[in-house]
């Protein structure tokens, strides 16, 4: 059971002067349970990957498999979409309802759910996203705050309890408390349904911290795919398509230009564990 | 999605068209229409044609965005057409069969609506493919500035003009999203009859609206914080200037609207 890029290409406004190929015969695999994080530079086909992946785009060429349906086929495309939850860059621009409680309704009913069926995983997805039913169900989702309109808007595709869960930049354009409430919802959700993750961030800590594998893009090409241990050794590589590394290697590579025989790290947890220990020596 | 809808149909280019003041373009755009009104003779019709023509030579605009432009009319032309063969009854008869019967007066009068219709389509069409929405929204405004004694506000009108050919694209990349994120949260926009359907869109509405609005308001924000307060007293940083060519331009085109109006006569 996964998602399966095969080849997959896309070209925008195929056979006019301005056409280019935004995604270009990629490979990739996502399996179930895993976590990826997305990187690449701004227009480096992150978005139209995330789409195609969803089945919102069809491939000038190749084929998206998810859990074998092939998204290039009607029929298979309709059986697919419910394993496959997307979440836009800015979600709470799609949020419409009266009250939360029924924009986050508004997936689950499209899938046919039983009315109780609805409200239990409204109510288990608004729990998870920290906006407790009791309190924010009835209120309207245009009188919340920026960073629980986007948890409104992540409840929506959660409470469709999707197999896979894809993620355009979900931190954008959030306060630091606002990006960790959604990073741990990701996480804790993960944990707790086993749902595979596809995270696409320009924040490369995040990345670091809680993606097992990390693909690369660029130019609408897939770079490198590997686990973060790996992509992060990679520095002149990175450096190149315009991406920096994670300011825990960062600080570990200033460490270690000054003479301290730091190990290859790339998270904080890390980091702070390694000196705490080398300190404990001194 | 939508992105098929091409709005304002300019073609990019550096012909002696493209550079003619669109005051005057639009001018002689009214001018022209108003000879392919008044022309009623088949060899006259020709002579407006052959000018369209070397208009559009001159211009090099490419044959067949004319024709893009000419081709929704096609099922207004066949109405147009039919409607005209069937219902005038003037001259003597062509062909008759049962309680159809056409006429020698019908027939030329199918044919100068078809061509009237082509003529003033395929013109209006050359200004717009030659001129950019600003320039003609500009040039809108300037001919218009006359009226203001009148209390017309033709500042505003070119204004309002501008920011929604501005927003057009914006408006319908953003409804190209949200459309998308809906359908990904199990949207049905293809099934249903028609009252189904109009509810199936309110969840793509709604946030458009409330976007929109959003939008409006910063924009206005924007303008106001640049100090920005209507027509009054306002200079402009393209001041539209008629040039030589303008005057050519106007002499060859009213010269020949004018011979040929002579030679119905
Ligand atoms: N709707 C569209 N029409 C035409 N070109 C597009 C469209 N969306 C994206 N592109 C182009 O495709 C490329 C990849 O864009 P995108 O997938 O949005 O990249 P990213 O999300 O990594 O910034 C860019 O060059 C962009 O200009
Ligand atoms: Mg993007």
């Amino acid at each position: 059971m996964a998602i399966q890029l095969q080849n997959v290409t896309y070209i925008y406004m195929e056979g006019s002067v301005l056409s280019q190929a935004a995604v270009s015969d990629i490979r990739l695999e996502i399996q179930e349970g895993d976590f990826l994080g997305m990187i690449g530079h701004t227009g480096s086909g992150k978005s139209t990957l995330v789409q195609l992946m969803g089945g919102l785009l069809q491939p000038t060429g190749g084929r998206v498999l998810v859990d074998g349906l092939d998204l290039g086929d009607k029929k298979q495309r309709k059986a697919a979409r419910p394993r496959v939850g997307l979440v836009f860059q800015y979600p709470e621009y799609q949020l419409f309802e009266e009250t939360v409680a029924k924009d986050v309704a508004y997936g689950p009913h499209n899938l046919g759910l039983a009315p109780e069926e609805v409200e239990a995983r409204v109510r288990r997805a608004m729990e998870l996203v920290g906006l407790p039913y009791d309190r924010f169900g009835e209120k309207s989702p245009f009188a919340l705050s920026g960073g629980e309109k986007r948890r409104a808007a992540l409840a929506g595709v959660i409470a469709m309890e999707p197999r896979y869960l894809i993620l355009d930049e979900p931190m954008a354009g959030l306060d630091p408390m606002g990006r960790k409430a959604i990073l741990e919802t990701i996480a804790g959700l993960r944990q707790e349904t086993g749902c595979a993750v596809v995270m696409v961030s320009h924040s490369m800590e995040d990345v670091a911290q809680y993606a097992q594998r990390i693909a690369v893009l660029h130019q609408g090409r897939l770079v490198k795919a590997g686990a973060p241990g790996e992509i992060f050794q990679e520095e002149a590589l990175l450096r190149s398509l315009g991406l920096e590394l994670p300011v825990p290697c960062r600080l570990a590579a200033a460490l270690r230009a000054r003479g301290m025989d730091v190990p290859p790290v790339y998270t904080e947890e890390a980091l702070a564990a390694f000196l705490l220990e080398r300190g404990k020596h001194v | 999605m939508f992105k098929d809808i091409t709005l304002g149909q300019y073609f990019p280019g550096n012909s002696p068209i493209h550079r003619l003041d669109p005051r005057t373009k639009l001018l002689l755009m009214i001018a022209y229409i108003a000879a392919v009104f008044l022309v009623q003779d088949m060899w006259l019709f020709l002579a407006v044609g052959a000018f369209a023509v070397g208009v559009t030579l001159l211009a090099r605009v490419p044959a067949s965005y004319l024709w893009r432009s000419l081709k929704p009319l096609r099922l207004i032309l066949l109405f147009m057409f039919v409607l005209n063969l069937l219902m005038i009854q003037t001259g003597d008869t062509l062909f008759h069969w049962g309680f159809l019967r056409i006429t020698e007066g019908g027939l030329r009068q199918a044919f100068y609506i078809s061509f009237r219709l082509i003529l003033l389509v395929g013109g209006t069409s050359l200004v717009t493919l030659t001129t950019t929405p600003i320039a003609l929204t500009d040039g809108l405004e300037r001919l218009l500035s006359p009226l203001a004694v009148f209390r017309f506000p033709a500042h505003e009108l070119a204004m309002i003009m501008t920011i929604a050919l501005r927003f057009i694209p914006t408006l319908l990349e953003e409804a190209d999203k949200i459309m998308k994120a809906q359908l990904s949260r199990g949207a049905d926009l293809e099934s249903g009859n028609i009252f189904q359907r109009a509810k199936a869109m309110v969840p793509i509405l709604v946030p458009l609206f409330i976007s929109s609005f959003r939008r409006a308001d910063e924009l206005a924000m924007a303008m106001e914080s640049r100090c920005y307060h209507g027509s009054e007293g306002r200079t402009r940083m393209h001041v539209l200037r008629f040039s030589r060519r303008d005057g050519l331009a106007a002499a060859v085109t009213l010269g020949l609207i004018a011979l040929i109006l002579l030679a119905q006569a």
